[in-house]
């Protein structure tokens, strides 16, 4: 069996690899529906956020760039303001390469099992916590009784 | 999370630790067996069997039947077909994008040769001779 954990898609693309690099490195391009011209983008050089009108906001983070061949995001699941979400990412990573007829351009998705993991371990740090706290409480209000 | 990882995150984690592929393998070749059963098919202990077990069946991939006086395992198929699904359409939208992708580069491709070709009738393209 295949690790179900990973996406890979490529396209060729006739035009030259820098034109396609132009397009790809430019964080959450592939957000939306092929529109990039409604994407408001704004970041640090390492942290981004995208905002699309319909489909929310989308905070990324660059996390490999090797121009113009190779460039990867983290991209985040819910916005900062939804803290228990922060952390949920996937890791898109582009690579150009030329080929007869112009740019072969692939992506590779990964880390969703990594995700799922990790937002059971953030849950399971919640509960933990919510029991020191409870612990802290009940300790403090024996004293004070 | 579940928008992330279309509600299948026990599955994604079960699958993703390559010696539980392999019980689901054995199992899926095998057809019911037992933990001991699998054990025997497979480098690992019987303990460890019964533990990767345990996580493929909390994430629904496989079900547990008493038979007499041993469990016996079955693999169900619906969570996996579920989440390859689930994955599927996660890579058409993936294909989408890089079509979308392509039509922009592309566009932009034949204005500048457009641009550049005004002026020569035929685009130059290279060939074997005669």
């Amino acid at each position: 069996m295949e690790t179900p954990d990973r996406i890979e898609r490529e396209v060729l693309i006739a035009a030259p690899l820098v034109r396609v690099w132009d397009l790809i490195s430019q964080p959450g391009w592939w957000i939306g529906d092929g529109d990039r011209s409604v994407l408001t983008v704004t970041g640090d050089g390492e942290s981004y956020l995208v905002d699309h009108p319909q489909y929310g906001r989308f905070p990324l983070r660059l996390v490999a760039s090797d121009p113009p061949r190779s460039i990867a995001f983290r991209w985040e699941l819910g916005t900062p303001d939804q803290e228990t979400r922060a952390g949920a990412a996937t890791l898109v990573e582009f690579s150009l390469r030329e080929a007869p007829g112009g740019t072969v351009l692939r992506v590779v998705e990964s880390g969703f099992a990594a995700t799922a993991e990790g937002q059971r371990a953030r849950e399971g740090n919640v509960k933990g916590w919510e029991f020191q706290l409870e612990v802290a409480r009940r300790d403090g209000e024996q004293v004070a009784a | 999370m579940s928008e992330l990882v279309g509600g299948f995150d026990s599955v994604f984690v079960a699958l993703a630790d390559p010696t539980r592929r392999q019980v689901l393998d054995a199992l899926a070749e095998a057809g019911p067996a037992s933990a001991s059963a699998l054990a025997a098919r497979l480098p690992v202990s019987r303990q460890a069997v019964v533990k990767h077990l345990a996580v493929l069946a909390s994430a629904g991939l496989i079900a547990g039947g008493r038979a007499g006086r041993e469990v016996r395992y079955q693999v169900r198929p619906a969570a996996l077909d579920a989440s390859a699904r689930w994955l599927a359409e996660r890579a058409a939208m993936w294909e989408r994008r890089l079509q979308a992708l392509r039509r922009e580069a592309e566009a932009t491709e034949d204005t500048a040769a457009e641009t550049a070709r005004s002026t020569t009738r035929y685009p130059v393209r290279p060939h074997a001779g005669h």
